[in-house]
């Protein structure tokens, strides 16, 4: 226990350091990977969507099966290794909820609210914003809340591909048999999944208050 | 046949049931009738031990079903209930088959017995038996589960608002059919019901229950005409001379005197009601009843005036 | 090297990682199967501990998997079995029992509840309702589930590679550390293409329970 402390003395600089590399690639990533995933649910949600929105979700939902690490992997053979790739393979796996969640809101807000505000006059993008979007939130930011664990997640992996991130400790951790090391990386990685899956739970509550049964 | 002995059920504080004893005879339709909340269902699910009394016992044919195997006993008991609870995974053949499969019945008996149980819900095998239960109407649906509950031939039957579903239109044919096979069948059954028109129609005896209380247990035309307080009496409501018309029926009105000019001629449980419409249509001298080929009497509007006003009288010295 | 080469070199090296893959996660499933499954079951009929038990698993899950080696990793250490095949197990069993079990208690819980109650007041046996009417009605839920889990554990066990377990992930391990594209590669579209083939594979199974009478959804 205490080599365990010692060693959390000895390296708090590079804790943190990695943590903050963690948190860059994940917020980049995210920063993207919500507006894109946001107007993809959007445009899905049209009517004119219908025909193709089968086969897109079908794309979509195959996607989301393969493993973050093969999704990785790929991303260092086409851009090399770096933050970029791991940037841009944690992007693709966030905006898959981000833009099905965001669709099943959309789907959600109830008809006669719509009908209500077209009947007072308002335009397609005042409708979006006063009335779908606002009860489609809690929706949302569900999706949300399960892109940002996804992303955390293969963040921990971006250490692999020369990206940093917390996973550095872990892996070295793991190659060198340090179990301090291992538990350095790892319970600030876990602690930052569950309090961020926490923190979104709390505002998609708050933002489903007015929700009851229509 | 069955037999409550101050049953009672209750749940925390709260008494469902409160201390109801009352004997159903073979062969009897017993209608348990009241608003909601009044405890009949509960009543009626602790026959097949769906729910056990808090105290009381009831007896089955003699003997104690409380005490043995809730199990066996259910697969004695036909049951079909409101929401019908098909089998939505398995066919109507399936479906009705479910009970004779339990006790063993063997294969070929059980595919005769679904036909059979089909042709008389009135539902072509034929073209009924490969359906499933998404594949039919409302009214389709509630034929089965009855089918389902007769199938194994139980001697008593469970019904809680069996017709419930049935849109109003189809309902009255369906009591009519459902009233013609009881005659038949002569079952004895426990009938759940709100409906007050539903009960005239289809009890032999009807148990009145309030909060858990029986307020009286009688036949129809007892309960309209003799109510044992006030409750009774106001749940009849103000349509008491009419709901007597659909209680009796022409067995009750009877002239053995044979009338000139007598027409047509009904069987002896025909609703007075019907028959006091046609003699009012056509102004006829009377109607004959006949059963099995014999003229038991006629019904004329003196006899139904005198059955009738007798109820009244009755009503006014209560 | 091209493609074709590589595949011919290295065919035996990409079975038997395939092969180990397989194993890996077949065992782990197995007995998340058999341990969330029936536990998805049981917990739908107690609404307070389905409850608490859900909300573990969620959060287990929610943790992600290299920390749970890495917090793992560590107390296995203890007892000396740290690395190779069985701290990746443990961890794949972990994660996969979320949705194995959450999958099981919905789908128990969309029987609907006439259909229970008609076969109870039949006179079925509680173990005659379970295998006649709850389970075949569930039984495209659960399918689901393990479906999930699946994939899932396809994708942990590719991480595991990294603690000793073998398995297709070794390949990405090796083509980072000799920055050799084709091997990442190869590795990785491996990976992709059992994930897609099971998800596929599990998919058509699901259609396929699903009880003939069940297409049209509507339950009377």
């Amino acid at each position: 226990m205490s080599d365990f402390t010692g060693y959390i003395a000895e390296n708090i600089g590079m804790i943190g350091l990695r943590l903050a590399e963690h948190v860059g690639i994940v917020g980049l990533a995210l920063a993207i990977a919500a507006p894109v995933g946001l107007l993809a649910g959007i445009a899905l949600a049209d009517e004119r969507a219908r025909g193709v929105r089968g086969a897109i979700f079908y794309i979509l939902g195959l996607g989301q099966t393969v493993p973050s690490l093969a999704i990785l992997a790929l991303a260092v053979g086409v851009l090399g290794v770096g933050w970029v790739p791991a940037t841009v393979a944690l992007l693709l796996y966030a905006v898959i909820p981000i833009a099905r969640n965001s669709y099943t809101g959309l789907r959600a807000v109830p008809e006669p609210a719509v009908d209500a505000a077209r009947g007072m006059g308002m335009d397609r993008w005042g409708i979006l914003r006063q009335v779908e979007l606002p009860l489609a939130a809690p929706y949302i930011i569900a999706g949300l809340r399960t892109a940002t664990v996804f992303a955390i997640s293969a963040g921990a992996l971006a250490s692999l591909i020369g990206a940093g991130g917390l996973g550095d400790f872990i892996f070295t951790g793991i190659a060198l048999y340090k179990p301090e090391a291992m538990l350095a990386g790892a319970i600030p990685t876990a602690m930052l999944a569950l309090a961020a899956d926490w923190g979104l739970g709390r505002i998609e509550k708050r933002m489903g208050r007015w929700r009851r049964t229509t | 046949m069955i037999e409550f002995i101050e049953v009672r059920k209750q749940y925390g504080a709260a008494v469902a049931l409160d201390g109801i004893s009352l004997q159903v005879n073979p062969g009897e339709l017993c209608v348990l009738l009241g608003p909601s909340g009044s405890g009949k269902t509960t009543l009626m699910r602790m026959a097949n031990r769906l729910v056990e009394p808090s105290s009381g016992s009831i007896r089955l044919n003699g003997r104690d079903i409380l005490a043995g195997d809730p199990v066996a006993l259910r697969r004695g008991i036909g049951y079909a209930i409101q929401s019908v609870g098909l089998f939505p995974h398995r066919t109507v053949a399936e479906n009705i088959a479910t009970t004779p499969e339990l006790i063993g019945m063997p294969r070929a008996a059980i595919e005769a017995r679904v036909d059979e149980m089909l042709a008389m819900m009135q539902l072509d095998p034929a073209r009924y038996r490969g359906r499933y239960p998404s594949e039919l109407s409302g009214g389709e649906a509630q034929r089965v589960g009855v089918a389902r509950a007769l199938a194994a031939d139980p001697p008593l039957l469970l019904m809680d608002e069996p017709f419930g579903a049935i849109d109003p239109i189809n309902r009255a044919a369906i009591r009519e059919q459902f009233l013609e096979l009881q005659r038949r069948l002569r079952k004895t059954i426990l009938f759940v019901s709100h409906d007050i028109q539903e009960a005239i129609q289809l009890a032999d005896r009807i148990a009145l229950l309030r909060d858990g209380r029986l307020e009286q247990f009688g036949s129809p035309a007892e309960l309209i005409a003799s109510p044992a307080n006030r409750f009774v009496e106001q749940f009849f409501g103000r349509d008491r001379a009419m709901l007597m018309l659909d209680a009796l029926t022409a067995a009750d009105a009877l002239d053995p005197a044979p009338a000139a000019g007598a027409r047509g001629s009904v069987p002896s449980h025909a609703p007075l009601r019907d028959l006091l419409m046609g003699l009012l249509r056509d102004g006829g001298a009377g109607i004959d009843v006949v059963d099995d080929g014999a003229r038991i009497g006629t019904v004329t509007l003196e006899s139904i005036g005198r059955r009738m006003g007798s109820g009244a009288r009755e009503e006014r010295e209560a | 090297m091209s493609v074709m080469e590589f595949l011919r070199e290295y065919d035996q090296s990409l079975l038997i990682a395939l092969y180990e893959h397989l194993r890996l996660v077949g065992i782990a499933l197995l007995i998340a199967a058999m341990i969330g499954i029936p536990l998805g079951i049981r917990i739908a009929r107690r609404e307070r501990i389905a409850g608490a038990t859900l909300f573990l698993l969620s959060a287990i899950q929610t943790i992600p998997n290299i920390a749970l080696f890495g917090l793992m990793i560590p107390i296995l250490a203890m007892i000396n079995r740290g690395i190779g095949p069985f701290p990746a197990t443990v961890a794949m069993v972990l994660y996969a029992l979320l949705p194995l079990t959450r999958n099981s208690y919905v789908a128990i819980r969309e029987v609907p509840a006439s259909a229970l109650d008609a076969a109870r007041g039949m006179g079925m046996t509680e173990r005659q309702i379970l295998l006649r009417v709850a389970l075949p009605l569930a039984a495209p839920g659960i399918i689901a589930g393990v479906r999930i889990a699946a994939g899932m554990s396809i994708g942990v066990a590719a991480i595991a590679a990294y603690i000793g377990a073998g398995g297709l992930g070794l390949f990405i391990v090796r083509g980072i550390q000799t920055t050799w594209n084709m091997m990442t590669i190869a590795g990785a579209a491996g990976i992709a293409l059992l994930a897609l083939v099971v998800e596929l594979l599990l998919g058509w199974a699901e259609r396929a329970l699903r009880p003939r009478g069940m297409r049209g959804e509507e339950i009377r």
